[in-house]
């Protein structure tokens, strides 16, 4: 029997989507000796590189890191594993949509592919989590993998309201696949560029233009007006992208 | 009085205006006609110099227009490559009278020029360096022209005050169409130099006035209410077809643009002459404000014409109120309570 490939998923709040999928039988993993490791809210900023590692910071984030990895492995060594996927990790890839979509929907602005790579890269340069992984590739990271725990959900909130998705950008809604198919290969491209692979969000399952189907919200969405988090099955879906 | 000369002001005599005050002590070079405020929109084209022009007003916190600006996340050096935020639209610089009549004329009457393609790119003969390697294609060509027209249209339409800056009168136009390049065929990727195609053409002062007078006709036009600021750029031709010596070369050209802009400007009111050029060229001024190759502006330079740009327009009209810089914009904020609700999300997937 072959000798298993040791896998690191981490993330943020997003990871417990993953983990459910997991331990539901939903992705498998196969071939892979499977972790997790990450922290959600404020403990997630709270987890810095350094030393050839993911690290807890804070007391508070190393308790939580604990919780969620269960093996006790405080730091997350780069020399450990042969795959890091970061999952969510708060690329805020939704940001980028929503700017670029709000510019193809207007026929009087355009952007060439050039300038839309450059604006790709510099993007991704200015995500925490991209710079933590571009370090841990400069201390020998053998794989890193980067996975977007999607769009808002649709019809949780009114994304129409002063702060959300909507108010500054509503027409797109409007967004067709080859819209959002541009901008996936710009940010592919970017990903590649450094090094690093990249998923993102199935297109079966985007409505509204850059929203989720609701059929992918975490349980209880809307009581808990979470339109952010997703269902095991949304996570299985998109890891299956790349593991079976 | 004795003689006309007698009830002159100290700036009408070469003694008193200049030889006792010295290059950096001259003052009163410009009696602006319209006043330019800080809460006006002021769109900068043309030649390389307004370049300086436009980024001196916005960094003194003048409202410089940016209709076509950069994209999201397209910043600082980045942007510049791709010739956002140099001029008030991405049109690269709009060096003759012609170039600006045909710039507007495409922007409010439509039409179509030939394009470029070459080794798989394609390239704007209006603009063929906008982009550091061309287009991808002819699709992606023509979008970016209908936005930079559409820019056009707006920063006409939404001016205020429409500084145009007169940089050369030679060009390559097209034998039969007309057509004006924005560069010598050839000299850029694009397109092969073809005699029996491209041919120079050194405009003469009729010429200039008339495509000088027709653009700002367009534009007026469109807004009724923009003032014009005309300036000639002080830069010398970086080279000249015209089969005379790129010194005297360039000494034609920059006569003949100070000229038409000195006629142009006294035909109206709503259009004024600002003198960058000469307080860059001037012998007075013995040739400081240029660099070692006497081509290039020094800052000094630049920050001498705006000196005297800013001072005299308080002169004439008092001190202007210079806004406040403004607060970079809010960020969208995350609804209050985002961060319990992630906390939730992962501890219940991964308590025991």
């Amino acid at each position: 029997m072959p000798s298993l490939r040791k896998l690191a998923i981490f993330g943020d709040s997003n990871l417990g989507a993953v983990r459910r999928a997991f331990d539901e039988g939903l992705v498998g993993f196969r071939g892979y000796d499977v972790e997790f490791w990450g922290a959600a809210g404020s403990e997630y900023r709270n987890i810095h590189y350094g030393k050839g590692a993911l690290q807890a910071i804070t007391p508070e984030a190393e308790e939580t890191v604990l919780l969620v990895n269960r093996n006790g492995r405080k730091h997350l060594k780069t020399a450990d594993f042969d795959t890091f996927v970061f999952y969510g990790v708060r690329l805020r890839l939704a940001e980028f949509f929503a700017g670029y979509l709000d510019l193809m929907l207007d026929s009087d602005r355009a952007i060439s592919e050039a300038a839309l790579g450059v604006a790709a890269a510099q993007f991704l340069q200015e995500r925490r989590a991209v710079r933590m992984a571009l370090l841990m590739r400069e201390d020998g990271a053998k794989e890193i993998v980067f996975a977007y725990a999607g769009f808002p959900c649709w019809g949780v909130v009114n994304q129409q309201e002063e702060g959300r998705l909507l108010a500054d950008v509503p027409r797109v809604v409007e967004a067709l696949p080859e819209h959002r198919a541009r901008l996936w290969g710009a940010l592919e491209r970017a990903f590649e560029e450094l090094g690093f692979g990249f998923i993102g969000q199935p297109d079966e399952t985007v409505v509204q233009g850059m929203f989720t189907d609701p059929v992918y919200a975490v349980e209880g969405a809307a009581d808990k007006e979470d339109a952010n988090h997703k269902s095991p099955r949304f996570a299985a879906l998109l890891l299956k992208k790349r593991f079976d | 009085m004795s003689n006309p000369y007698e009830a002159l002001e100290p700036s009408a005599f070469w003694r008193s205006a200049v030889a006792e005050r010295g290059p950096l002590g001259l003052e009163r070079l410009w009696e602006p006609k319209f006043h330019i405020r800080p809460d006006h929109r002021i769109v900068t084209t043309g030649s390389c110099f307004a370049q300086h022009i436009g980024k001196a007003l916005a960094a003194r916190g003048y409202d410089w227009f940016d209709a076509e600006p950069a994209p999201p996340w397209l910043r600082g050096e980045a942007a510049a490559r791709f010739n956002y935020g140099v001029f008030s639209f991405r049109t690269g610089n709009i060096y003759t009278p012609r170039m600006l009549l045909q710039w507007l004329k495409l922007a409010f009457e439509g039409g179509e020029t030939e394009l470029w393609q070459a080794e798989g790119r394609w390239y704007d003969p209006l603009r063929p360096v906008i982009e550091p390697n061309g287009f991808g294609s002819q699709g992606e060509l023509l979008d970016a022209r209908r936005a930079c027209l559409a820019s056009i249209r707006r920063a006409v339409r939404e001016a205020d005050v429409f500084v145009f800056t007169l940089g050369l009168t030679e060009a390559w136009r097209q034998l039969e169409t007309e057509f004006e390049y924005a560069l010598c065929p050839g000299t850029v990727a694009g397109v092969a130099f073809d005699p029996g195609q491209h041919r120079f053409y050194n405009a003469g002062f009729a010429e200039l006035r008339a495509d000088l007078e027709a653009a700002i006709a367009l534009i007026g036009a469109e807004n009724r209410a923009v003032k014009i600021l005309l300036t000639v750029s002080p830069v010398p031709l970086v080279a000249t077809a015209s089969g005379a010596h790129v010194l005297t070369a360039t000494s034609q050209s920059k006569a003949l643009l100070r000229a038409v802009a000195g006629e142009v400007v006294a035909s109206s009111e709503d259009i004024d002459y600002f003198p960058s050029y000469e307080i860059i060229t001037h012998p007075v001024f013995r040739g400081m404000f240029f660099a070692p190759n006497m081509r290039s502006v020094v800052p000094e330079g630049v920050a001498t014409v705006m000196t005297h740009f800013f001072e005299d327009q308080r002169r004439v009209f008092g001190a202007v109120d210079l806004p406040q810089k403004q607060e970079p914009s809010k960020k969208r904020r995350v609804k209050a309570g985002a961060d319990v609700k992630c906390e939730e999300e992962l501890l219940n997937a991964f308590a025991p």
